[in-house]
Parts: C-alpha cells; structure tokens; sequence
C-alpha cells in the first residue's frame, strides 16, 4: 500500500479521507493486483516535460484554450481533472500537442512522459471505474415482467421515462430511484398480477369466414365508397379511411388473432399496397400499423395473411393505400380499386386458462389456497425473480405478507398478490445486484456466475436471463469458451434479441427520436406515413444483416449494398426494386447510400423537420461513429443566429466561426464531416437545392397526385476542406476518410456496446482491454458478430 | 374545508396506526393552524417555446415602463405584475430540453452526463405539501415533458388531461372502487414496509458505492409510505363539491389555446378549493399548426422565425393568444375571493420559459412575469442583458415568500433586488 499512496499524480496527495477508507483501499489493493502496469512506480509527470513544452501557452499567465497546466490541480479523485489530463495525454499522444508551428520534444522525451501520465491515469481511473448497482429501466422492466410470467402486457407507460447516460439507457449512474418510481411499481405490479390471476373470462374462439361485401357495417356507404360486385367481392377505392371494420365488432378480450385477406387489384394494371391497421381507432384516434402487403394484378386471389395482436375492443381496419376517392360513386368510376373477397378471422390463438397462469400457480385451487400453496408458489417464483439462486429463508417475508392477510380474512387471491407485489417491488427485482454472494468482499470486482448471466441476457435480450443460461451459470459452465460461444449463439438466434437490435439501434443511431420532429408538410410533402415506417425498418434490417452474417462492422460507415423495398428505393431514387419486402440489393457502383450516414432515418434523427444543421450533424459523427467527441461548447455562447432572409448562409456563417480562434479548434473537426452531408434534405432525400418556400424557382412535380408548393432555393456546396488540408467533395469522400482509419470506427463501437452493455461510462483503465477486443476483432475481419462475443468474452464484462 | 376527524382517520388507518403521526395529518388534527397567516401558494407557468423578445421584453425599466405588443394584453394587470427581464440561469442551454432545468438550476441540461435536481414546487412542496389533498400538481399541455423533479432529479409524471385533472380533484369512484382504491392505499404500506427489510437485508451485501444507490431506494421507499398514508388519509374525506361540469378534453393537440385554456381553467378549480397550492404547467409548443386564423405553419418553425417577418407576424398571432389565455387565467384568480383578499394576491404566478430567444435557441434573457402573491408589483425590473442575474435569486424571493427558510438555491447570489413584499 505504500508505494500505491506514494504513487499519486505529480507527487500530489491521496486526501487523508480516501486513504483512510477500507473500502477504497480495498478497492486500490485490488486495482494494484489487476492491473500490471501499477507494478512500476512512476515518479509522476516531468514538471521538466510541462515547463519545456507545454506552459508557453498553458501557463498563469497565458492559458490558452483556457488551459493552464502550471497551476491545474493533479488530484486525479477529482473526475474533472482526470478528464482534463486525459485530454493532455490524448492530444500529446495524437501529436496534436505541442501544434507543429512550435518547436516538439523528442519521440522519447514524449514516450517517457505519456507513459508515465498513462500510468497515473489508469490507476486513478481504476479506483471508481465500476457499474453501480443499477435499477431497471422501463424497457427492461416490461420485458422482465413478460418473460418471467410469459405473458404479453404493456407496462412500461405507467413508469417515469429514464435518463440516458453516455447515450444509453442502461448506465446505473443516470437510473434514479423515486417515489414516482415506486408508485408506477406498484400500480404496474398490480396491473399484472390482477391480469394473472384474475384474468378475463374465457372469450369465444372466434372463427369467422364471410365474403367481406356481407359486412354490416359496411352497408350504410355501399355505392358511395365501395363497389358490390356480383361474385359478393367488394371494391373499395379510397385510401385512408378508416371505414373497413372487421366483424362490425371489436376484439372481446385481449389476444392474437389471424386474419386472412382475399384481394385482388380492380382497373389497374399496375400492382396496389393494402395497409392494414389495428387499435380502437374510434375511440381513441390511435391505430397502430399491421403492415402494408402488395396486391399484384392476377386472375387469382392474393391472400393476405397475417397475425396481430389486439387489445380488448381493438379491432383491424385496412384501406387502399394512396388510392383516390371515386368521385361520383363506385358504378361510374375508372380508376384503380382494391378488390376484396373473403376474410376470415380467428382468435383468440392463447389458450384459456391464460398460460401465464398455469404456469405460476400450477393446479392451486385459487379459491380454497392455504398458506402451503403460496409458500410453494413463491417459492417457484423466487429464484427466477431474483436471478440468482436463493436460500429458504429468503422467501419468507413475503410468504408473511401473504400470512398475514390470509389471516386477516382477505381472499387467497388478494392475499398472494401481496406476495407477488412485494417480490416486484423488492430491490433484488428492481436491482441488478451484481456482487458474487460466494466471494468475500476482498475481491469485490469480480461478478457472480449469475450475475455474468444476467449481463448477458441483458446486454442482448433487454431482460432477465431464461432458465438454461441461469443454470448454465449456477453449474460454472459458463466459464467454458465453447459452452459460452454456444450460448450466445442461441441467444443472439432468439427472437428476444430483437430488443438488443431495437434498443441499441435506438440510441446508438438515435431511432427513439426518430418520430420526435414532424417534417414540414409543403417542404417535402414525400414524406408519408409508409416512408415513416420503413425508414426505420430499413435502419434495423441493416443492422440485422450485418449482425446475422458476421459481415464487417465497417460495412455500418460505408456498403455496397443496403436494405430496400419499392418505397424506400423511390426515396433515394433507386430503380428495379419492387414489393413491401426490405430485403439486400446492391447498389450501383459510386452510389452514396451505402452505409448508416446516408440512410433516411439517420438523417432525419439529426434534422429538427424544417432545416438541417453541419454542426448538429458533424458532432454526432464524432460522437458516434468516429467516437472522438469535442467537449461541449463553453456556455457562454449563444448558437448561431441563422437568418434565413438570404444574406449569409449557414455555411458561410460556419466558415467565420472557424476563423476564430477558439471556435476553430472543435469546429475544424465537427464541420467537415457534417458540411459533406449537406446533399441530404431533412427527411434523407438527395437534394442539389435548399428548398424553400418563399424564395427561387417554382417546381414542376407532382407527388401523390398535388402540385408541390416548395421552391428551388440555394443551390447546396458540400465541398469542404479538413483539418489536414485535404478536400472532401461529398459524402463519398467523407466515408473514404472515415475508413481510412478502421480501428478507430471498430473502437467507437466497441465502447458503445460496452457502455450499453455493462451499463457503465468508460474510462482511461478501460483503453487496454478496449484495445484488446478490437484487435482480436480485427484479425477476424472486423465480424461484428464476432465482436459481440467478443465483448462478452472480454473480462471487462466479468468485472464490477 | 372540513379538518379529518382524528376517529375516522384511525378507522380508515388500519394498519397504519402503528406509523409515526405525520405532517400529513397536521390539518387534520391541528384543525386551522394554517389560518394564523395568509395562505401562499405557487404557480408556475413555462411557454415551452418562448415569446418573440422584441414583442416581449420593454426597452423602458421601472414603474413608467413602455407598454411592449404582449404586455398590451396584459394591461389591466399592471398592478398586478412585475415583468423581470435579464435573468436566466448561469449554466443554461439544452435548447428545447432546457426545460428540465427550469426549476431546479441544473446546470448544463442536455449535456452527456446532466443530473437535475430538485426543482422549487418539490421543495415547496415538503414544507406545504401535507396541507393539502395534493401536494403539488404536475401539468403540461401534451407529451411527457414536465417542470417538476423529485429530489433524485427524476421528472414527476405529468397529467395533460384537463378530464383526469378535474377526476382526480373532484370526483370519487363508486363505493367498490373506492373501497378497492383504499384497499390498494393500505397493501401499498405493506408492501412498502416489506421491501424496506428486503433493502436492510441487501445492505449487507453491497459495497460503499452500491449502498449510495441504494439510499435512493430506502428514500424513495419511505417516502412513497408517506404518499401512501396521505392519500389514505385524504381518501376518507370526501372531495370537494364544485358546481363545474367535467371538462371534456381537446383531443386535437393543434387546438393549442384551447387546450392550454381548458388546463388553465382546471388549475384555477384545484386552486379555489385549496386542493393544492403548488402548481407547474409546461404550455407546450411543438410542430402542430396551431389552429388559429392566418397561422399557416408550425408553431415549432415559426419559433425559428430567421427574422423572416411573415413568419414572426404568424408566431405573434400564436403567442399574444398565449398572452390571452394567461390573461383569462389571471382574471379568474383575481376575481375570486379568499380570506378577505383576492386569490390571485394568495398565488403568485411565474409565468416564464425555458427559452429566451427560441429562434436561435438562445437560454439567456428568459421572459419572467412575476404575478400575484401579496407582492408589490407594477414595475419592470430590468437586470443587465449581457450579464444576466441568476433566476435562481427570483426563486429564492419566492420561496422564502411561501415561507421556506432558505437562503440559497441553485446559483442564487441572494435575492432578487428591488421586489418587495
């Protein structure tokens, strides 16, 4: 412990408070055995190195950049001196530091002072660089909830949003605990259980066949909207409408049904798209999207199929995507119909008693239960719900809560919800413990089998683990490479990792937001409601192509193919795809839609509806995708005032700000990398002019049957310089110049997945096991499947 | 309003008997305590995105000020209000997500690791709260987004429907829902009381930091006791009778006056018959064109006006609305009666936004009116434009005022100089 104590920044001293506390000199001693490169002793940083060459601009007097390392604390406890010298370390190391114009250290003065800055880093960074005990964010907890009961219910709404840490979700730091939140627990466990135990009365399979022209509830428009042909099939010729109700009823209780379709086009030689909706639109005016289904012109029927699952009172209504209205009635009317024959409709498709039910109370008599069942029955639940083995006793004060009121006279089934609540509320449910419960508190960095398990079900589910992982890691197995490969394997198969492509993608890429701004609806009237749809479909068939086949996780910057259909190949001008399937296509040579930066969805995250922002979209590159963010701006400045009246442009106005001094030093970094996007209109699509709606040309185009109201504005410049004095003319280059350094792509989303992962910000002790990761990924061509094993595998995810 | 009755609180109590007395049932027991001073109460108002400063802010400072195109409207409330004007918080910006530090002083919103704090009404709301049925309300117009933050900077769940506002104020459940409701209330201790074990028992098992984390959990757990063994308490008095029909909700979130009016109204109602005295409302604005004659874009892209003057002469038409319909409010309150004096001279009213210049989303120079609340009102204070007074000096007058014995919150230097009680 001596020499560790010794061994503090710049010969500075470890405050007598820390050196004092066992846990933290638990944690120093461990730090000392786990990290080799603490075993030399560093006399700390030369003074010699800083005043030679670094405080004729950062000293008392000059302190440029708002720098001045003569008199800048070294406690490194302190997390902003820590990120400050990190800064100095990183940009001597990148040779940015001293800048070229100034005379430079030799290679070896500059190694021996990084190392040993390195050293003092890693070990003050060592000592706090753990996951704090973290609760579940919402999604987390819906999804735990429905998988450790099977059931299907939503519950997320009834608790308060979570704040995102380092841009994820998952970061313990940013999971508060409130009252609100123990308030939603317990309303959203009452939700649950009383759905569980005291579910809806059986509803009547329903299983009905008619010709859909035989609706009633259709009768009242017959000849206005629709069209009644003599085989009993029915046109109608309007999209939009909300007019087509199944069964002129609503779904009896909560269920999946399936539904089958006959459909055939009407006047039209060219193929037409059904759109298919469920919810209780009446009443609430929300509908979600089923899907939309291609109708092709044939003799034969086209049987639409599908599965849903609607709520109680929900019903499924569809309508002729983007048809027009007939006008003067169905008899007279030329233009193109939806014909529709038979439907058919069947659920609900779970079986009565609900599974869920079954399968936690077993064949327990709810009605005559007696303080045997709900010890059995909690205790079954327990385990699972802890996601850990427990020990008897454990069980026991909520097996009381249950006692008690039996005795008090409430019901069986009232009496074990308050079992059932209790375990929902508890910190072991809420909380993902993650301490060894074998291990001694003297190796508190290494994390139990279980917990190991849970991280992974986590990290890839967004949820609990299932029994075969959990026993996987109670029986030590997961140790074994291959038995950990396998496992993996089959829970990255599972179709519960959909969350992980949801959940990460929906950060990572910002797709959450996706619908948070509304595009101006005479700026780019294109954008409709199937556009909003596929736009992030496509965003996640990519990423799921790429996670599927191992392909290279710098097929994310650029690809010579991407995920199409017929809408999404319209929207960036594409030709030859046909259909509603998303499926790969490869893309003509020198084509720019290659990659995540120029998909729709993407874009459209980063632009607020109306107009678009290089810095916005510059930054995020750094942060995201380069994985070198600037710090923020100082707060003493105010954004840039865009004045939209034509005297300057926001290029322009960037190009000044570059000239000042202490804008230039971030914003020679953020703008390139955003101004090579500027060909890409708020919504994603391909633009040579600002549209406006005041200024320039009038266009001739019509979409979806209107004139367009927008105008050719300025005509857009993407071409900008960088840092190095090279030219980048347009996104092409851009992604030329971001692949030229693959390990720094392949690092940025090595970190991201940790971050996401072990729900913890990274810090400078993180860099060689970060390192390690990628290279390993590397020499497996950059596979970004490997690279999930890979991060599993690394021992960062063993530790606390 | 009709004190609980200390037999039918045991009665309802139940197993919470054995629980400390609160400050919850102080009214209860302590019959008026609350009478030997004026009621005070607080409300907040935050235009989500901002006002057009040039219509807002009066070149002229002090009593004589020049009356600005927004202020016109407020006219007959001169005497009635002080406009601030150079304030905002030090460590601001965020842009539109500002708001989350509207409140609490947090600086830095929206930057990667931003943690908030607790913001004024929560504060306000542990010294007052147990007086009232409700310790505070959380409102806003549409979407998630809210004022309030609990201790742990976590956002309280707001209610933008004006029909579940006007439910939870004035109308009880038939007797088997209420019966179920009380139900709930008391398993809810129970449950609470359990969990509180299960956190001992996990204490010694976690590490320093961990036991940091999971302080949060016993705070929280004990305090949601004390929520509950409110409610339950309250829940055995019967609601107030009003002589208002339900409101029935705007579904149509373009009808932005019309929904900000309707809340408004309810806030009004909750006001009057003392169902809280703390208030936060978010008036939202978003990318709806709101349905008001000669708007023709979106509220969101008109606040980025560019100096584009027919899209500054659209965003006008929006907000001297908004300035109505926070008129209207002000009106309602003035014209009520209270102990003697007016409503409106019990409430004082904040009425103000994260956003000082939405068009190029500027933080600083927020617009402040200060309403209501016994001050001596009918100036505008003027603070100094480039180096901007903290706000958090505005809320420490007014928390003091609610009488809170604090000196300080957030980056207050002091208090707001000039405002006198």
């Amino acid at each position: 412990m001596e020499t560790m104590i010794n061994n503090s920044f710049f010969g500075g001293i470890i405050p007598p408070s820390f050196a004092l506390d066992r846990q933290a000199a638990l944690l120093l001693l461990v730090a000392y055995l786990v990290s080799p490169c603490l075993a030399e002793v560093s006399s700390g940083p030369s003074q010699q190195f800083l005043s030679e060459n670094c405080f004729r601009c950062h000293s008392e007097e000059t302190h440029e950049g708002a720098l001045n390392l003569e008199t800048l604390g070294t406690d490194l406890q302190n997390p902003e001196l820590l990120s400050i010298w990190t800064r100095v370390h990183d940009r001597v190391a990148n040779r940015e530091m001293p800048p070229k114009s100034e005379s430079r250290p030799s290679k070896v003065q500059t190694q021996k002072f990084l190392s040993e800055l390195s050293d003092d880093l890693n070990h003050a960074d060592l000592i706090h660089r753990r996951t704090t005990l973290r609760r579940l964010n919402r999604v987390e907890y819906e999804n735990t909830v429905c998988d450790l009961f099977g059931i299907n219910i939503s519950l997320k709404d009834l608790l308060p949003e979570d704040s995102e840490t380092a841009g994820f979700d998952t970061v313990g730091d940013g999971l508060g605990i409130s009252t609100e939140h123990l308030l939603g627990y317990l309303q959203a466990s009452d939700q649950l259980v009383t759905k569980i135990l005291e579910p809806d009365p059986k509803a009547p399979h329903i299983s009905v066949r008619i010709p859909f022209s035989q609706e009633p509830a259709l009768s009242p428009q017959m000849g206005k909207l629709f069209l009644k042909l003599d085989d009993q099939s029915l046109v109608i010729f309007q999209g939009q409408t909300h007019g087509s109700v199944f069964l002129s009823g609503r779904a009896k209780t909560d269920g999946t049904y399936r539904c089958r379709i006959q459909a055939k086009t009407y006047q039209s030689k060219r193929p037409l798209v059904m759109q298919v909706q469920a919810g209780d639109t009446l009443a609430s005016r929300i509908s979600r999207l089923v899907g939309y289904f291609d109708v092709v012109p044939s003799e034969d029927w086209t049987v639409i199929e599908f599965e849903s699952f609607l709520k109680k009172n929900d019903y499924i209504s569809f309508d002729a995507y983007r048809l027009r209205a007939t006008g003067k009635g169905g008899e007279v009317f030329k233009g193109p119909g939806l014909m529709i024959g038979e439907i058919s409709i069947e659920g609900p498709l779970e079986t009565w008693p609900p599974d869920a039910r079954t399968k936690l109370i077993g064949d327990t008599d709810l009605q005559n239960g007696t303080t045997d069942d709900a010890r059995a029955i909690l205790t079954r639940l327990l385990p699972r719900a802890f996601r850990r083995r427990t020990t008897p006793g454990e069980v026991e004060p909520f097996l009381e809560l249950t006692e008690n009121s039996l005795k008090s006279g409430r019901s069986f089934i009232e009496a074990l919800s308050m079992g059932l609540q209790a375990i929902l509320c508890a910190p072991e449910f809420l909380l993902r413990e993650e301490q060894s419960l074998e291990q001694p508190l003297s190796q508190p960095r290494v994390i139990s089998p279980e917990a190991f398990a849970s991280r992974i079900a986590y990290f890839l589910w967004s949820s609990m683990p299932d029994d075969q992982l959990l026993s996987l890691a109670a029986d030590g197995k997961l140790d074994q490479a291959e038995v950990l490969h396998t496992e993996v394997e089959r829970i990255l198969q599972d179709p519960k990792s959909d969350r992980f492509i949801e959940n990460f993608t929906g950060q990572w890429l910002g797709l959450r937001s996706f619908s948070a701004t509304e595009p101006d609806a005479k700026l780019f009237p294109e954008f409709d409601e199937m556009l909003r749809f596929y736009l992030v479909e496509e965003t996640r068939a990519f990423f799921a192509e790429i996670l599927d086949h191992d392909l290279s996780l710098l097929e994310f910057v650029d690809s010579n193919w991407a995920m199409l259909n017929s809408r999404l190949a319209l929207h960036y001008n594409l030709d030859g795809v046909f259909g509603q399937q998303i499926r790969r296509v490869t893309l003509p040579p020198g084509n720019i839609r290659g990659g995540v930066l120029t998909q729709g969805s993407v874009l459209k995250v980063l632009a607020n509806g109306t107009s678009t922002s290089p810095v916005v979209r510059g930054n995020w590159i750094l942060n995201n995708i380069v994985g070198k963010p600037t710090p923020p701006p100082p707060s003493d400045v105010p954004a840039i005032d865009t004045d939209i009246r034509g005297a300057s442009t926001i290029l322009e106005q960037l190009e000044k700000h570059r000239n000042v001094e202490s804008c230039a030093t971030c914003h020679v970094r953020i703008d390139p990398p955003g101004i090579a996007l500027e060909n890409f209109d708020p919504i994603g699509g391909y633009r040579r002019y600002y549209r406006s709606l005041t200024v320039g040309e009038p266009v001739k185009l019509e979409i979806n049957g209107s004139r367009v109201q927008f105008r050719n504005g300025r005509l857009v410049k993407s071409s900008v310089k960088t840092p190095d004095h090279r030219t980048i003319t347009d996104v092409r280059d851009l992604k030329k110049m971001l692949l030229e350094d693959k390990k720094q792509i392949a690092t940025c989303l090595t970190e991201k997945l940790l971050v996401y992962g072990l729900g913890r910000q990274l810090g400078f002790s993180d860099r060689a096991a970060v390192q390690e990761i990628v290279a390993k990924v590397e020499r497996r061509g950059y596979g970004f499947r490997t690279l999930i094993h890979e991060v599993i595998r690394s021992p960062l995810f063993r530790k606390k | 309003m009709k004190p609980l009755n200390r037999r039918t609180f045991l009665k309802g109590a139940g197993v919470a008997v054995s629980l400390p007395l609160l400050n919850a049932m102080q009214p209860a027991y302590a019959a008026d305590s609350s009478n030997q001073r004026p009621k005070r109460r607080m409300v907040t108002i935050d235009l989500h995105l901002g006002l057009h400063p040039e219509n807002f802010i009066p070149k002229t400072a002090g009593p004589e000020y020049e009356l600005t195109p927004y202020l016109r409207v407020m006219e007959e409330f001169r005497q009635d209000m002080t406009i601030i004007t150079g304030t905002s918080h030090p460590a601001g910006g965020g842009g539109h997500l500002g708001y989350m530090s509207l409140l609490t002083a947090a600086p830095r919103p929206a930057q990667p690791n931003f943690k908030n704090s607790i913001s004024i009404d929560q504060l306000a709301a542990e010294a007052i709260g147990p007086v009232t049925r409700f310790s505070s309300l959380t409102l806003n117009t549409f979407g998630s987004i809210a004022s309030s933050f609990s201790r742990n900077g976590v956002q309280v769940p707001p209610e933008s429907r004006p029909s579940k506002v006007f439910g939870n104020l004035f109308l009880d459940g038939n007797s088997a829902e209420k019966k179920r409701q009380r139900q709930r209330l008391k398993d809810g201790q129970s449950i609470m009381d359990s969990v509180l074990g299960e956190a001992r028992a996990l204490q010694g098992r976690v590490d320093a930091e961990d036991r940091h984390k999971l302080d949060q959990y016993f705070t929280a757990v004990r305090a949601t006791e004390q929520r509950l063994l409110k409610a339950e308490a309250w829940d055995v008095k019967p609601k107030p009778i009003v002589n208002f029909e339900p409101p029935t909700d705007i579904n149509n979130i373009a009808d932005v006056i019309g929904r900000a009016s309707l809340m408004y109204e309810m806030m009004f109602y909750a006001l009057q018959t003392d169902s809280t005295r703390l208030i936060t409302f978010v008036n939202g604005g978003g990318l709806m064109v709101p349905t008001i004659p000669g708007v023709t874009q979106d509220y969101h892209s008109l606040s980025h006006h560019g100096m584009d003057p027919n899209k500054i002469a659209e965003l006008t038409l929006i907000e001297t609305a908004q300035m109505q319909a926070f008129a209207e409010f002000l009106k309602k309150l003035r014209s009520a009666s209270e102990e003697g004096s007016s409503l409106l001279d019990q409430t004082m009213v904040l009425f103000s936004s994260n956003i000082g210049n939405a068009s190029n989303h500027d933080y600083r120079n927020l617009p402040v009116i200060l309403a209501g609340g016994g001050f001596q009102h009918g100036q505008h204070l003027a603070f100094n434009p480039k180096n901007n007074l903290p706000l958090s000096n505005v809320f420490v007058s007014m928390l003091q005022h609610l009488g809170l014995e604090i000196d300080k919150f957030g980056s207050s230097t002091g208090t707001i100089t000039g405002l006198k009680t």
